[in-house]
């Protein structure tokens, strides 16, 4: 296990710029998620870390060493590609016991390594098939133990799970975070999948246009997500324009209170649907247009003169249906100024 | 589903089936009559030799080419040579295929386009050119020995590297193509994964690529074998009198020996030759297409 520094990373394909300035650390035996729509740049990230992309400028050190100038066959961290890659030729024994041979093991250690990593990832008596007859999900669980049987310094997966229908997803998931918290292997997770990488990561790097916009735990960037790029991307958002005057922040016809730390007249409010409550008469006035069945609670979507649409979650306990009409009010919001965010609670 | 729509389905399908066969029906047509009917006859005539002025069925045409010195010499010597031939385009144009593979540049569409230049030249066209650049006094010769002052060069014109050269040449451009085509289907990502467990260059090309590119290298051997062994022009322009391919060696027997069953029981052998290695290559996609359904 390693941890590892990201300096003053630049990788530039030409004219474009797909990662600038990436400058953080990841601890020992932690798991890290980099989220980030496509094209963001966290691939190239972590390919960078894998040696298949040579950075620009800056350094990638692992334990303290630089690793730039160490081809990928010679670094010490594994990887899980995005689409199925194993090699069609070979069983999955093969597969998974290529990396040891190349290493010059003993043969009866090889077999046992190669076994353990297979009962591992719940594959045990499908050494002897070959990758066409393994499901979609059964090859990456194959990759995954590939990558595992080499007990590399740092795991890399390149969204491994993208190409697996939902409920696969969720379970390769479950069993990804208990096989890491078993090995305490430090782990880079690239996901697009917000949910992915808030139910998987100790920290999540919000990546965007090759920019770290927020490195934090799940809680906090989903509580208070730094820019309002991240507030729109993770989870859901409602955002509003507001002008901050006279101690008050007028949206629409509405006022919220503000606090000294709110900069500027022009700003941005943002609401997560669950901060949303319905309120006494002194709110403000809702007709329900849509409520979706979401299980535990209705996903709402309400209709505000002079706000438009807003989103909301309310328990099963209210009982809410289309065409309601009564008064919310948000418990909690965030205010985008211009020197950052403020969270204000009522 | 009710029976009547069953029913339109079988008739869809059962008309389909038809449009099939109308399709198919001319070329299958066309080949029993110009190759399966001729060749038949041919075989059947090896096998029915004149003895004594009458023809009977027996084996005599084939003892008559097995025991015979130089008819044995000039098939072993044309499946040297096509060995030869096809390894040589193996050991230039895998190389040449790599780089195309994993190489983006200017030079790599230059590089391409050279090797692929001999398909648009004719055979006849390049045993000529060939004769001029390496026959005796031609180019090479002469630029050998104005900027060496060397004279010992050996022609390899009439000689079996002679032929040899010129069918490697003719086969590049084939050779290049399917390789190039074989390669392209082999995913990078499978390349970096190999790379990733630690596997270098040698061990990435042989453990990873050869395995995956098998089936391309057998049809580029089946298609170079097929070329090759019953090749005409260029081993008459350019290969040796003695020993020669079955493809000048039969024109020979037919029209200077005058002996058209000799000629005939040399095409049946090469055809049978033919077939073995075109057998693997039918084997081969018949198997990819039921892999691909």
């Amino acid at each position: 296990m390693a941890s590892l520094q990201f300096n003053k990373l630049d990788k530039h394909f030409g004219a474009v710029k797909a990662v600038k300035d990436l400058n953080f650390k990841v601890n020992d035996g932690e798991f890290i998620c980099l989220l980030g729509p496509s094209g963001c740049g966290k691939s190239t990230a972590l390919r960078m870390i894998a040696g298949f992309e040579e950075p620009t400028s800056g350094d990638i050190l692992m334990d303290g060493q630089s690793i730039i100038s160490m081809p990928p066959n010679k670094r010490p961290t594994a990887m899980v590609f995005q689409k199925y890659t194993l090699w069609p030729h070979m069983t999955v024994f093969k597969n998974v016991a290529f990396g040891l041979q190349l290493r010059k093991l003993e043969r009866k250690l090889v077999e046992t390594k190669v076994m353990t990593a297979l009962e591992l990832v719940g594959l045990k008596g499908y050494d002897k098939r070959l990758p066409a007859q393994l499901s979609g999900g059964q090859q990456q669980r194959v990759a995954i133990a590939r990558a595992l049987v080499l007990e590399p310094k740092i795991m890399l997966l390149d969204e491994p799970f993208s190409s697996l229908d939902a409920h696969l997803r969720v379970r390769l998931r479950e069993e990804l975070k208990s096989i890491q918290r078993q090995l305490g292997i430090t782990t880079i997770f690239v996901t697009h999948d917000q949910e992915e990488a808030l139910s998987l990561a100790d920290r999540i790097a919000v990546m965007n246009s090759g920019w770290v916009e927020q490195y934090d735990s799940p809680d906090v960037i989903y509580a208070r997500p730094s820019s309002q790029f991240v507030a729109g991307f993770i989870g859901s958002m409602n955002l509003f324009e507001a002008h901050n005057e006279k101690g008050m922040l007028k949206l629409g016809h509405f006022f919220l209170k503000t606090n000294d730390g709110v900069n500027g007249s022009e700003v941005k409010i943002a609401i997560r649907p669950e901060d949303m409550e319905i309120a006494e008469s002194s709110g403000w006035p809702a007709k329900v247009k849509q409520v979706m069945n979401l299980g535990p609670f209705y996903s709402v979507l309400l209709e505000i003169e002079s706000l438009g649409n807003l989103k909301a979650m309310f328990p099963k306990t209210s009982q809410v249906k289309e065409g309601d009409v009564f008064s919310v009010l948000p418990n909690r919001y965030l205010v985008y100024h211009d020197a950052g965010v403020e969270e204000i609670r009522l | 589903m009710s029976t009547s729509t069953l029913t339109k389905k079988e008739q869809s399908r059962t008309k389909s089936n038809w449009i099939a066969y109308l399709l198919i029906s001319a070329p299958f047509f066309l080949m029993v009559l110009l190759i399966v009917y001729p060749a038949s006859l041919s075989i059947i005539r090896t096998l029915r030799p004149e003895v004594n002025g009458t023809r009977r069925f027996g084996l005599e045409n084939y003892l008559a080419f097995f025991s015979d010195h130089t008819s044995v010499t000039n098939l072993v010597f044309t499946l040297w040579s096509t060995g030869a031939i096809i390894a040589l385009l193996f050991i230039i144009c895998l190389p040449i295929a790599l780089y195309l593979r994993f190489t983006e540049s200017r030079i790599a569409h230059f590089v391409q386009g050279l090797a692929l230049f001999p398909l648009f030249v004719p055979g006849i066209i390049l045993a000529y050119a060939l004769i001029r650049f390496i026959g005796p006094n031609g180019l090479l010769e002469t630029f050998i020995e104005v900027t060496t002052g060397w004279q010992g060069y050996h022609t390899p014109y009439l000689k079996p590297s002679g032929s040899i050269i010129g069918l490697v040449w003719e086969g590049i451009p084939i050779t290049v193509l399917v390789l190039t085509a074989g390669l392209a289907q082999v995913p990078d990502n499978l390349i970096e994964a190999a790379r990733d467990v630690g596997a270098g260059r040698l061990q990435i090309f042989f453990q990873i690529i050869l395995p995956l590119i098998g089936r391309s290298m057998l049809i580029a051997f089946a298609l170079n074998f097929l070329g090759v062994i019953g090749a005409f022009t260029l081993p008459y322009l350019l290969g040796p009198a003695a020993p020669q391919m079955m493809g000048p060696f039969m024109q020979r027997t037919f029209y200077n020996v005058l002996n058209p069953d000799a000629a005939e029981t040399q095409a049946v052998i090469t055809f049978l030759l033919s077939s073995f290695v075109g057998f693997l290559y039918v084997r081969s996609a018949v198997r990819q297409q039921k892999e691909e359904a």
